[in-house]
C-alpha cells in the first residue's frame, strides 16, 4: 500500500480508459459506493501515470473497437505493462467484460504460477503467454452478441475480490458479449484452473448446481468459468458486470430466488431500501476489504 | 485538387434565359443526380436574381428535398400541440426539451425520434445502424448526455423470402452493433410484421439525452458581436450518403438512378463514441467557463446544411473555406460533395474564436481523434458574419453566395388530400375454431410472440441506469440520478392494422397505447415524440390518410396531458415525417409511431409485468370485453382482415390513467400489464412469463361472469389493465376505479400451479401450462433467425 | 480443382477508404512487437471462398456485386479469382497471414442468399487477410510468421491460437484453396 493511500484513508483505483470503452461512469459510482477513490486514466496520458494507484480495473466497452480481436490491441499498450508491474507487485487488478478480455490477451491471465508453472526465459524475468482465450459465444441458434442476468456461483479461491463472500453464494449479474467463452488450445486447461482455484465464479443455476449449458451457461465457457485470475488471486478477468447490479432495485424482474425476494420485499416496502446495496457490489466492496485489511 | 474540378462547382448550373424552361432544366439537372422540380427551378432563379452556381444548385435541392423541407407536411403539422408548461423546447429544433420535477428541476429531459426507412431497405445494417447514429447526434448537439434509444420497427411478411428475413436480421445486427459499442441502452420499442411493409421497411430511432436545466445548446450562432469561428470536428469528410437526402425523397429503386447502395451513410459507433466522451468534456468546460456556444449536428446535407443553419438560426451570416475542411486522404473529392456529402459522426461547432484553438487541441490531443480514426480531428472552417449572407468558397473561388433568407425560405408544397374508401371486408362466419388451440397459434405467430430473442441482441444495462428492463414491464424505466429516486419511462406506440382500418381512430389508439403502457407502469405521462411514416405525397390518398392521423394524434393528445399539467394537453416535443415509403400503387399503411417519455417521481413504486405472489387477486380494469373489432385474433385466427379498430373514448382513457398512476404511486399492486394485442388471453400468458424461472407461479381465472362469447373474453383488445394485487389492498384499489368510474373486476388469482387456468362463458375450462405458452412464445422470432420452417 | 472435384473461387474485399484497423495494426506492430520493427504497410481484405457448382467469372463478380451478404460496393472493392493461375489483389512481396475463427468459417447467410439467386448451393467460406509488407532485406514469410500468433505482450497479434486459426500465404500467389483443407490437428500442448 502506497504512503498517499495510508494518508488519505482510501485506496486510489484507476479505471483505465482506452478508446471504446463505455463502462466508465457506472464503474467508476460503483467504485466510489464501496468508499474507493477512482480515477478516470485516459490511454493518452503516460503509462507511468498509474503507478501512483493502488488498484486498477479495466472497465467494459470495446476498447480500440475491438480491431484484430477483441481485446489484442489494448492488450499490447505500454499502460498493460505498468499493470502487469504493480500486479507482480501485489496491487489488485479487475477487468470487467472487455477490460477482462485485454488481460488474458495481455497473459496477465491465468498468468504464471500455480497450475501453470513458471518457465524459464531468456532475458529477465517469465513471460506472460497468453495461455487462453475469450472466444466466440457458443449458443445454440443464435450467434453473436448476447444479453441475459445470470446467476455466477462464488467458488473458494484466493481471489482478492471475491475470497470474503461465502463459497456457494449465488450473485445475479448480467451479461452482454458476444466473445465470453473462456476457452484454450490446450485441452483441459480451464478445467484444471478451475480445480485449482482459479475460476472464482461460474455460472450456476438457480439452485446452485454447476450450469454447463445454456442459457444459463450463456456462452458456452468451458467448465462454466465466468471469470478466471491468476495464482496469486490478484488479478481477475470478469465477464459478468457487477457495476450494473449496484443497487438491489435494478436487478432484473426476471431473477427469482433469494436475490429476487430480497428484491421483491425491498419494492413492497416502500422505504427506499430497494437503493440497498445490489448483488454487484460484493465484488468492490471485496476490493475495499482487502485494502482495509492491508491498511 | 485539380483547379478544373473547383470551377466546375464555381461554374453556373443553368442561366436565367434557359431557367424560362424549367421543365428541361429539371430534366438535365436529374440526370446528373440533382432533384429540383421545375417550379424550384424558376423559384431558386428568382430568390438569387441570377443563375446558380452548380454547388448552389446542389444545396438547394437538398434544402428543399422532402426530407430536409418538410415542403408537404411542415404546414399541417401545426395541427398538433406542441406546448405544455414542462416544454422547454419543441419542435424545430433537432431534439425537444422538457423540464423535469423537483429534485430533478436540475435536469433537463432531450427526446428525439427520426427514422430511416429507405437506407435500411436497402442496406439493413448500415443504414439501421446510421438512423441510430443520427438521432443520437440529434440528442448530443442539444448539449445532452445519451442516456438511452429505442427502435420500433415495421417488416415485411417474413414468408415472403429470404431478402425479407435478411432485412430484419440485418437491422437488428445494425442496432445492435452501434447502440452497444456506443455505450447507450436499449430501452425497447416494437417491431410489427405485415406484408404491407414488403417493400418498404420502417426503422424509427428514438433517443433521450440528460442536460443541466441551464446547460442546454442550440443550434445557432450565439449572440453578440463574437468573433464566432466555426469549428467542423469528427469524421473526415467523404462522398458517402451523398444524395441521401435526395434518396429518402423519392420511391426506392427510381429508374436512371445510381446504385442506392451508395446513398447509404458508413456507421462508425466506436469513433462516435470517442467522439462524445470528447464531446462531454467540452460541455463540462463551456459551462465552467460560462463560454456562449451554438452547436449542431451534420445530418441530411451535410456541411452546407448544417452552416447554413446555424447562421440562419443566429440571425447573421457565415463564410465558410470549405478546403479547410479535414477529408479523406487517398481520393480527390469535387466540393459539392464536401460541401453536401452526409459523412457520419461529424459535429460542427460555433465558439468565440479565441477557443477555437483550445477545442480542436482537446479533440485532436487529449482524445487523440486522428489515431481512433485516420484523418478524424477538428478544424475551425469559417466564421460567422454580421450581414446575413452565406458564403462557401474553397480555395478562392466562390462555390456558394446568397442571402441567409434564401436558405430559410423553405419550401411549402400545397398538396391534394382525399379520403381513402375502405370497403368494409365481407364477415364471414366461420366455425369457431378451438379456442385453446387458437392462444397457442397466435402466441406461435410474430405479432405476439415473444421479442426476447431480438431484445437480447441488444445491450439494455449500460450505463447503469436501467431500473425496469425493456419487456419487463410496460414500460421501461430508468432511474435518472443515483441519489434521487425520480425514475423516467418510455413506451411507444402504433397498430398499422388499426391505422390502416381507421387512420384517424388508429392514431388515436398509438397515442393512447403509448401514454398507457407508461402510466400502467406508474409514470406521469410527460411529452410525446412521432414520426409520421408514409407513402407519396403525390397520391391524394396518402395525404388524406396522413391529415386523418394528424387528426387522431392531436385528439389523443390534447385528452392525456392532464398527468403532468392538468388542463393540458400532452406535448408533441419532436419528431419526423417520412414520405415515398411506396413502391409502385400501393403504399405502406398509415404508420404513425408515437413514443411517450413519462415521469416517476420514485422509481421503487416502478410496477412490472411479471407475477410475483401466490394468491394474489388478479384484476381487471377498464373497458367491457364487448367485441373482437381489429383484434389479433380476428386478423390471424378468424383470418378477418380489414375492418376498424376497436372503439376508444378518450375520457374514459384520461381517467384511466390517472387511476393506473395513482394505483402505483399508492403500492396497491404488485404488478400491471396493459391488455392490448391478443388481449386478456395473451397479457395473463406474457404476466407469467415474466415470473422468475424458479418461482412456480401461474393464474387461475374465471371469466364467466363476463358472459360474452368465450372467445370475446379472451381475445378483445379494448384498453385495459390486468392488476396483480395483494388481498389486502383490493379494497382500495376497487375505490379507487369506482372513483374514476371504472369497475375492478376480480378475474382470478395467482396460482402456485404453472399454468393458465381460465374458465369461460359457458362453463368450459381451459388450461395451458407454462411450458407450453413459453415454448409457443418463443417460437416465432428464433425460427426466423435460423431459416427454420420457410 | 479443389478437393472433392468441386470448383472453386476466391474473391477478395477490401476497404476503399483507409482502413483503420490495418492502420492501428500496423501502429502496433511496428511500435512494440521486435518482429515487427522492420514492416512497413499492413493491409486487411477478407476472402471469400466459394465451393460448388459456379458460374462463369462476369456472373459471379456480377452476384457478389448485387448481393448485401458478401460485400458493400460503396464502400469496398471485391477482387474476383477464379483460378489459382489467376492472381490475388496482393504485391509479390506481401506475405499473407490468414486468420480463421475456428470452426466458424462457413457463412450461412451468404449460402442462403447464392441458392436463392441462382438455385446453386454453394459453401461460402470467409477469414481475414493480413498482408503484410517489410522493408527490402527482411525476411517477409519468417517475420510474418513470427508475427501470426499471439503468444505474449511482445510477440506476435493477429490470431489467438486458443481459438483461431492462422494459415500462411505469398502475396504472389496465396494458396488454392486456402480456408477450405484438411485439417491438420492443432498443437495440443503448447507450452
Amino acid at each position: 500500500m502506497s504512503e498517499s493511500t495510508r494518508a488519505r484513508g482510501s485506496a486510489r483505483v484507476a479505471i483505465v480508459q482506452f478508446p471504446g470503452v463505455n463502462c466508465e461512469a457506472e464503474t467508476a459510482r460503483a467504485l466510489a459506493r464501496a468508499g474507493l477513490e477512482p480515477e478516470l486514466v485516459r490511454w493518452t496520458r503516460p503509462a507511468r501515470d498509474l503507478a501512483a494507484f493502488d488498484a486498477y480495473v479495466l472497465p467494459g466497452g470495446f476498447s480500440w473497437q475491438d480491431r484484430v480481436r477483441a481485446g489484442a490491441l489494448a492488450a499490447k499498450d505500454p499502460m498493460l505493462d505498468e499493470l502487469a508491474a504493480r500486479a507482480d507487485a501485489g496491487a489488485p487488478v479487475l477487468g470487467i467484460c472487455n477490460g477482462a478480455q485485454v488481460l488474458v490477451e495481455a497473459g496477465l491471465v491465468p498468468g504464471n504460477g500455480g497450475v501453470e508453472g513458471r518457465r524459464p526465459a531468456p532475458g529477465a524475468g517469465p513471460r506472460d503467454e497468453v495461455r487462453v482465450a475469450l472466444a466466440r459465444n457458443r449458443m445454440p441458434e443464435r450467434t453473436g452478441y448476447y444479453t441475459r442476468w445470470v446467476w455466477c456461483r462464488v467458488e473458494e479461491t484466493q481471489c482478492v475480490f471475491t475470497r470474503a463472500i461465502e463459497p456457494g453464494t449465488l450473485l445475479p449479474l448480467p451479461v452482454a458479449h458476444g466473445e465470453g467463452r473462456f476457452a484454450s488450445a490446450k485441452k483441459g486447461r480451464i478445467a484444471a484452473l478451475a480445480e485449482a482455484g482459479q475460476a472464482p465464479l461460474r455460472y450456476a443455476h438457480a439452485d446452485g448446481a454447476l450450469a454447463e449449458a445454456f442459457p444459463e451457461n450463456p456462452n458456452g465457457s468451458e467448465a462454466a468459468v465466468a471469470a478466471l485470475c491468476n495464482a496469486r488471486g490478484n488479478v481477475l478477468a470478469l465477464m459478468p458486470h457487477p457495476e450494473r447490479a449496484a443497487t438491489l432495485g435494478q436487478v432484473s424482474r426476471a431473477i427469482g430466488g433469494d436475490w429476487g425476494g430480497r428484491r421483491e420485499r425491498a419494492l413492497a416496502a416502500g422505504d427506499g431500501s430497494a437503493f440497498g446495496d445490489g448483488p454487484g457490489m460484493a465484488i468492490f466492496h471485496g476490493l475495499a476489504r482487502f485494502f482495509a485489511v492491508h491498511a | 485538387m485539380s483547379a478544373s474540378r473547383a470551377v466546375a462547382a464555381g461554374r453556373e448550373a443553368w442561366t436565367p434565359a434557359e431557367a424560362r424552361d424549367p421543365a428541361a432544366v429539371s430534366a438535365r439537372l436529374r440526370a446528373r443526380g440533382v432533384v429540383l422540380e421545375p417550379d424550384e427551378v424558376r423559384l431558386l432563379t428568382e430568390l438569387l436574381g441570377r443563375g446558380p452556381r452548380w454547388a448552389e444548385a446542389v444545396l438547394f435541392g437538398i434544402l428543399w428535398s422532402e426530407h430536409c423541407s418538410y415542403k408537404s407536411t411542415r404546414h399541417l403539422l401545426t395541427r398538433l400541440p406542441t406546448q405544455a408548461p414542462q416544454v422547454v423546447i419543441g419542435p424545430g429544433e433537432d431534439a425537444g426539451v422538457v423540464s423535469l420535477p423537483a429534485p430533478c428541476d436540475d435536469l433537463v429531459l432531450v427526446l428525439g425520434h427520426e427514422s430511416h426507412n429507405h437506407p435500411s431497405q436497402v442496406l439493413p445494417v448500415e443504414g439501421a445502424a446510421t438512423g441510430v447514429g443520427g438521432i443520437v447526434r440529434d440528442i448530443v448537439c442539444m448539449g445532452a448526455e445519451v442516456i438511452g434509444v429505442l427502435d420500433a420497427l415495421r417488416f415485411g411478411d417474413p414468408r415472403s423470402g429470404v431478402h425479407a428475413r435478411d432485412v430484419v436480421r440485418g437491422v437488428v445486427e445494425g442496432i445492435a452493433g452501434y447502440g452497444n459499442a456506443l455505450g447507450v441502452p436499449n430501452l425497447g420499442g416494437d417491431a410489427v410484421f405485415d406484408a404491407g411493409f414488403d417493400t418498404n421497411c420502417l426503422v424509427n430511432a428514438m433517443a433521450v439525452g440528460l442536460a443541466p436545466a441551464d446547460g442546454v445548446l442550440r443550434s445557432r450562432v450565439p449572440e453578440g458581436p463574437g468573433p464566432w469561428a466555426f469549428v467542423l470536428v469528427g469524421k473526415p469528410t467523404d462522398e458517402s450518403g451523398f444524395g441521401g437526402a435526395a434518396f429518402a425523397s423519392g420511391e426506392l429503386g427510381d429508374p436512371g438512378g445510381a446504385d442506392p447502395r451508395g446513398a447509404v451513410q458508413l456507421p462508425d459507433p466506436f469513433l462516435k463514441r470517442v467522439l462524445n466522451a470528447a464531446t462531454y468534456e467540452v460541455f463540462r468546460i463551456v459551462r465552467e467557463r460560462k463560454l456562449a456556444c451554438g452547436f449542431k449536428d451534420l445530418g441530411a446535407g451535410g456541411i452546407a446544411c448544417a452552416t447554413s443553419e446555424l447562421a440562419a438560426a443566429g440571425g447573421c451570416g457565415a463564410v465558410i473555406t470549405l478546403d479547410a475542411a479535414h477529408r479523406v486522404g487517398n481520393r480527390e473529392l469535387s466540393p459539392e460533395v464536401v460541401l453536401c456529402a452526409e459523412t457520419q459522426e461529424r459535429y460542427c461547432w460555433v465558439v468565440p474564436e479565441s477557443f477555437a484553438e483550445e477545442l480542436c487541441a482537446l479533440y485532436e490531443r487529449a482524445f487523440a481523434l486522428g489515431d481512433v480514426h485516420p484523418g478524424a480531428g477538428a478544424r475551425v472552417i469559417g466564421r460567422a458574419v454580421p450581414e446575413p449572407r452565406y458564403t462557401v468558397t474553397w480555395l478562392g473561388e466562390t462555390l456558394v453566395d446568397c442571402e441567409v433568407r434564401a436558405i430559410t425560405a423553405g419550401r411549402r408544397e400545397e398538396r391534394e388530400a382525399k379520403p381513402r374508401s375502405r370497403p368494409q371486408p365481407p364477415r364471414t362466419r366461420r366455425r369457431a375454431p378451438d379456442p385453446r388451440r387458437a392462444l397457442l397459434t397466435m402466441l406461435g405467430g410474430l405479432h405476439v410472440g415473444s421479442r426476447a430473442y431480438l431484445c437480447r441482441h441488444y445491450d439494455g444495462d449500460v450505463q447503469g441506469r436501467t431500473w425496469l428492463h425493456a419487456g419487463e414491464g410496460d414500460a421501461s424505466v430508468l432511474r435518472l440520478h443515483p441519489e434521487r429516486p425520480t425514475g423516467v419511462a418510455f413506451a411507444v406506440g402504433g397498430n398499422p392494422f388499426w391505422c390502416d382500418g381507421d387512420p384517424e381512430l388508429g392514431a388515436a389508439h398509438a397515442v393512447a397505447e403509448a401514454a398507457r403502457n407508461v402510466a400502467v407502469t406508474g409514470a406521469r405521462p410527460w411529452a410525446l415524440t412521432d414520426c409520421l411514416n408514409f407513402g407519396h405525397p403525390e397520391d391524394a390518398e396518402v395525404m388524406g390518410d396522413l391529415e386523418q392521423t394528424l387528426a387522431g394524434l392531436a385528439s389523443a393528445a390534447r385528452a392525456l396531458g392532464g398527468l403532468a399539467a392538468a388542463g393540458q394537453p400532452l406535448p408533441f416535443v419532436s419528431g419526423n415525417v417520412s414520405l415515398y415509403n411506396q413502391v409502385g400503387p400501393r403504399a405502406i399503411p398509415p404508420s404513425p409511431i408515437v413514443m411517450c417519455a413519462g415521469v416517476i417521481h420514485d422509481v421503487t413504486r416502478a410496477l412490472g409485468i411479471g407475477l410475483r405472489g401466490a394468491e394474489h387477486v388478479l384484476v381487471l380494469v377498464g373497458e367491457p370485453r364487448d367485441g373482437l373489432e381489429g383484434s389479433t385474433y380476428a386478423r390471424e385466427v378468424l383470418r378477418e382482415r380489414g375492418g376498424p379498430p376497436p372503439a376508444l373514448d378518450l375520457g374514459r382513457e384520461a381517467r384511466l390513467e390517472e387511476l393506473a398512476v395513482a394505483i402505483a404511486e399508492g403500492g396497491w399492486a404488485r404488478a400491471a400489464h396493459d391488455v392490448s394485442d391478443g388481449g386478456l388471453a395473451v397479457a395473463l400468458a406474457e404476466m407469467l412469463a415474466g415470473a422468475p424461472d424458479d418461482a412456480t407461479l401461474g393464474a387461475d381465472l374465471d371469466l364467466e361472469p363476463f358472459e360474452v362469447e368465450p372467445a370475446v373474453s379472451l381475445y378483445c383488445e379494448r384498453p385495459a389493465i390486468v392488476y396483480e394485487v395483494p388481498f389486502e389492498r383490493l379494497a382500495r384499489l376497487s375505490q379507487a376505479a369506482r372513483d374514476q368510474g371504472f369497475v375492478a373486476w376480480p378475474i382470478g388469482t395467482v396460482s402456485k400451479q404453472p399454468q393458465l387456468r381460465v374458465r369461460m362463458p359457458g362453463g368450459e375450462t381451459l388450461t395451458w401450462s407454462r411450458t407450453e405458452l413459453e415454448q409457443a412464445r418463443e417460437a416465432g422470432l428464433r425460427k426466423l433467425w435460423n431459416e427454420e420452417g420457410v | 480443382m479443389s478437393p472433392g472435384g468441386k470448383q472453386m473461387a476466391q474473391a477478395y474485399v477490401e476497404l476503399v477508404a483507409e482502413d483503420a484497423e490495418a492502420t492501428s495494426a500496423l501502429a502496433i506492430v511496428r511500435g512494440r512487437l521486435a518482429a515487427g520493427r522492420r514492416l512497413t504497410s499492413v493491409r486487411r481484405l477478407r476472402v471469400f471462398e466459394l465451393a460448388g457448382t459456379l458460374p462463369s467469372r462476369a456472373q459471379l463478380e456480377a452476384l457478389l456485386h448485387r448481393s448485401t451478404r458478401f460485400y458493400n460496393p460503396a464502400k469496398e472493392r471485391c477482387t474476383v479469382r477464379a483460378a489459382e493461375r489467376e492472381s490475388a489483389p496482393f504485391r509479390p512481396e506481401e506475405a499473407l497471414v490468414l486468420v480463421l475463427d475456428r470452426g466458424l468459417e462457413r457463412r450461412p447467410a451468404g449460402e442462403r442468399w447464392w441458392k436463392h439467386e441462382t438455385g446453386e448451393k454453394v459453401e461460402v467460406r470467409e477469414g481475414t487477410v493480413w498482408a503484410l509488407a517489410f522493408e527490402p532485406g527482411e525476411d517477409a514469410a519468417a517475420r510474418a510468421g513470427e508475427l501470426a500468433e499471439v503468444q505474449d505482450r511482445r510477440h506476435g497479434l493477429f490470431a489467438n491460437p486458443h481459438f483461431q486459426d492462422w494459415r500462411p500465404g505469398t502475396g504472389a500467389s496465396p494458396p488454392w484453396p486456402w480456408i477450405e483443407r484438411p485439417r491438420k490437428r492443432a498443437k495440443e500442448d503448447r507450452p
